[in-house]
Parts: C-alpha cells; sequence; structure tokens
C-alpha cells in the first residue's frame, strides 16, 4: 500500500509533521513496515478546498487529515483496507 | 581567464567602541575589483573619520583611474591632524585584481597581504617607493584561480596581546593558521569569519584594537538560477523552465507548485523526502538536473534570515553553523554565499489560491517580497543579480 503525505507549505503549517510522526508510530504499532511504502509530495492540488486538514493520499485516494482524526483514519483506511485486502 | 574575485570583510570594534577604526571599501570597476583597507590612528570616531576618508579617497580615486601618487598625496594633504598627537594618519592596503588576472598591490604600514596559493604562502616581490613622505611597497603579481589574499588591520596580528599571549599572535602565526584553514578551500566568507572569531578568541571577546580581516578569493564564475513561482499564464510553464535550465550551473527551485511545474515540463518524478531535521521548516524534494528543490514562503523567510546576518560586516561573529544547518533554507543561503557570483531569479507572478488562506497561522502571501528581498541582499554580497518575471 502507498501512502503520500504533503508536506508542501500549507500542509505543513496544518501539522504536517505532526501527523508524520503519527503515521510513523502507527505503522510501527500495527507492524505494518513491509507492507506500506511512505513518501513525500509537494502539494496535491486541495488547498482551495477549504479543508484544514493535511492532505494524505492513500493507494491514490486523496484525503484530509488532522492530529484529531489521524488516528480513526489510519484504522479505517488502512488497517482496515489491508484486512480486506488480505481476506 | 574566467574569474571572479570574491571579497568578504568582517571587523571586530575595540572594546567598549560603537565605532570601528578601521574602513574597507570594495569597489568593481568594469576592468578590476579593488578592495581597500585603511586603519586609523587609535580608536572610536577620530579613528573612524581618518579610515573611512582615507579608504573612500583612495576608493573613488582608483575607480576614476587616478595615478597612486595622486591618490596618496591627495590623502596626506587632506587627512585632519590628531590634536594629541599632531598626526594625520592613517594606515592602508590597497588590492586590485585586474579582470586579466594581473594584480596590484600597495601597501603603508598595515601588515603584510597573506598571499596563499594552493595551502602555501606565497611573497610577491615588492619595491619600496616614496610618495608624499611616505615609505609604500607595491607589488605587481599575476594572481591564479583558488588564490587567496588576506589584507588585515595590526588588531589581529596583535590579537591577545598582553592577554592570553604575551606578543599577540604575530604576523608568521596568522600566516600559519591561513595556510593551514586555506587548505581546506573554505569560501572567502568563511576564511573571513574565521579568522575574525580566532581574533575574538584570543581576545577573549574584548578586542584590544579594532581588528579587521579581509579576504579576495579568486574563483571561478558559477552562476545560479532559482527559480520561484509558476508564471501568471500558465502557456509561459514550458518557456520558464527552459530558460531557467539554461547557461547555469547551480540550479534552484523554491516552491512546492514550482516543483510540480519543473517536474512535470522536465518530464522527471519529484521526490519528496520526509526527513525533518528541522522540523520548523518543510524538507527538501529531489528532481533530476536540478541541484535543490525546497518549499517556498517559510524556507525563503528562514534563507533571508540567515543572509541578513552574514551581510553585517561589524560586531558580533556570525554563526557559522547556521550555514551549515541540514535544511532547505541553510542549503541555499550556502550556495547564495559560497557557491554563487552571478544569482538569476526567475520569477512566476501567478498567485497561489491557498496562500490567502487567513486561517493559517503564518503569511504566505509575501513571496515576491522575500524574492525582491533576497535579490537586494546577494547585490550587497556583491553577486551580480538579474531578475526576469513571468
Amino acid at each position: 500500500m502507498e501512502i503520500v503525505l504533503c508536506v508542501g507549505s500549507s500542509c505543513h503549517l496544518k501539522g504536517a509533521p505532526a501527523i508524520l510522526r503519527r503515521i510513523n508510530a502507527l505503522i510501527a504499532d500495527y507492524r505494518l513496515e513491509d507492507r506500506i511504502t511512505l513518501s513525500g509530495s509537494f502539494c496535491m492540488d486541495q488547498c482551495t478546498k477549504g479543508n484544514s486538514g493535511v492532505c494524505v493520499k492513500v493507494d491514490g485516494r486523496i484525503h484530509s487529515v488532522t492530529a484529531a482524526t489521524i488516528d480513526d483514519f489510519f484504522r479505517r483506511e488502512v488497517v482496515q483496507k489491508l484486512e480486506e485486502a488480505k481476506e | 581567464m574566467r574569474h571572479v574575485v570574491e571579497c568578504v570583510y568582517k571587523s571586530l570594534n575595540h572594546k567598549g567602541e560603537e565605532l570601528c577604526g578601521d574602513k574597507v571599501e570594495i569597489v568593481r570597476t568594469a576592468g578590476s575589483d579593488i578592495l581597500v583597507l585603511a586603519d586609523g590612528l587609535g580608536s572610536g570616531v577620530k579613528a573612524n573619520i581618518l579610515s573611512t576618508l582615507t579608504s573612500k579617497i583612495i576608493a573613488t580615486m582608483m575607480r576614476e583611474g587616478a595615478p597612486l601618487e595622486d591618490t596618496v598625496e591627495t590623502i596626506s594633504s587632506t587627512l585632519p591632524l590628531c590634536s594629541v598627537r599632531h598626526l594625520a594618519y592613517s594606515t592602508f592596503s590597497i588590492l586590485e585584481i585586474a579582470h586579466d588576472g594581473r594584480a596590484h598591490l600597495v601597501e603603508f604600514d598595515n601588515p603584510a597581504c597573506f598571499c596563499l596559493r594552493n595551502g602555501e604562502l606565497i611573497r610577491p616581490s615588492f619595491v619600496k617607493r616614496e610618495i608624499a613622505g611616505k615609505e609604500i611597497h607595491e607589488s605587481f603579481f599575476q594572481v591564479e584561480l583558488g588564490d587567496y589574499y588576506v589584507l588585515v588591520s595590526d588588531g589581529v596580528i596583535y590579537a591577545g596581546v598582553g592577554e592570553t599571549l604575551n606578543f599577540g599572535w604575530t604576523w608568521d602565526h596568522v600566516a600559519d593558521y591561513l595556510r593551514q584553514e586555506s587548505k581546506k578551500r573554505p569560501s572567502a566568507h568563511r576564511l573571513a569569519h574565521q579568522l575574525s572569531a580566532a581574533c575574538n578568541d584570543l581576545y577573549m571577546g574584548k578586542p584590544g584594537d579594532d581588528t579587521t580581516v579581509a579576504v579576495a578569493k579568486v574563483i571561478p564564475a558559477s552562476r545560479v538560477h532559482l527559480l520561484a513561482s509558476p508564471p501568471q499564464d500558465k502557456k509561459d510553464d514550458e518557456r520558464m523552465v527552459r530558460e531557467f535550465m539554461k547557461d547555469s550551473d547551480i540550479r534552484i527551485v523554491c516552491g512546492g507548485t514550482s516543483g510540480n511545474m519543473v517536474a512535470r515540463v522536465l518530464e522527471k518524478p519529484l521526490k519528496a523526502s520526509l526527513d525533518y531535521s528541522d522540523p520548523s521548516l518543510p524538507p527538501t524534494a529531489e528532481i533530476e538536473g536540478i541541484s535543490l528543490v525546497t518549499e517556498g514562503v517559510l524556507t525563503l523567510s528562514k534563507t533571508l534570515e540567515i543572509l541578513r546576518q552574514c551581510v553585517t560586516d561589524t560586531g558580533e561573529v556570525e554563526n557559522l553553523d547556521l550555514l551549515d544547518g541540514n535544511n532547505g533554507a541553510a542549503q541555499i543561503a550556502k550556495i547564495i554565499l559560497e557557491k554563487c557570483t552571478h544569482l538569476s531569479l526567475y520569477i512566476g507572478q501567478a498567485i497561489n489560491p491557498a496562500h490567502q488562506n487567513p486561517d493559517l497561522p503564518f503569511d504566505l502571501s509575501i513571496k515576491a517580497r522575500l524574492l525582491e528581498e533576497l535579490a537586494e541582499l546577494a547585490g550587497k554580497l556583491g553577486r551580480v543579480v538579474e531578475r526576469y518575471y513571468y
């Protein structure tokens, strides 16, 4: 599974560094190191859509994630999807 | 020979003084670069006036092509007499390096210029001349790429006298130090600040004399092209990137959207790193063929912060660690300070709607202003600056 985190100016100000730390921690918690490639991107052209979160792209789909929603988001969009894929 | 003379100087004031009694002038004419260092008698206001007059007169007359004799005579008959010592006195050193590499060094009572080539000291032969009652040392020689010429006021060779060292640092020991340091091929900026910091240490932070270092380094021309923001009209994307790529030695792209645009036009992938070595700044990215890709506004703001500290010639010894920081801002500052002779800015005038967001804790809509200040600072550092707008 491919996760791309935006590290452009706006997302940086909206907390990209903290989201990155949390994603890394979650990947370690769920032991998903071998199943996820995490990379960065400069701007996904979502800035004007009024989202208050940081852009995170999971397998091509763009989401807006904040520090408050990252844990739920990760379980729902990453862990669950990976389990579904296994079945 | 295609060379550029990079000139950087740094002064430490006599303890307790607001003004420096040493003065450096750097003049660039159509045919040569001229570096003048004058050290006025005494310290404080009086010394400052003497050295300012001396260096300004020399710089102005030399720029206009006046002969040395006239210049020295003008200084002798112009300087005001010191009421205590009944002397009108300021030492001076003049180093003129013509664009074809011929150098002319004129020295009056300053410590002899340190000339370094390939990590060794060279001693150009000089002739003694008397002009207006002053004994002048004059030499003619040919410079080579990589040479360092270090002019100093006597505060450098007496650094630490009576405090950390009985007789001060001395010319020979400064020469040894410079010989060692020059082997590491530092930039003029780095060498000037290192030598100045070493003097400050020997004086234990309280210089007993005005202490000035002026370094001239002969370097090859290096053209840095920096692209920031996409053009107003999307149709110009390709033209802007093409012109940005042409005739450049180092290429920097500043801004996420700009990075994406360059990657698209060049048909190369942009790989953003997730390495937050400095958590206050977004990480850098890579595009094949581009030396450095960074985020825009936040990075440039920090770059300016670093450069502003570096253009001050007097007072506090600056922290060179800032330049060596592992982040995009420091890398841009370092390129402009240490690897750049010509800076061309390719400025796109598209307005980024995302930057108009009032909810963000930082005003991102200031990029145009940051770039103007960058151009101004680079100009002060002696870079030849050009700006192109799209």
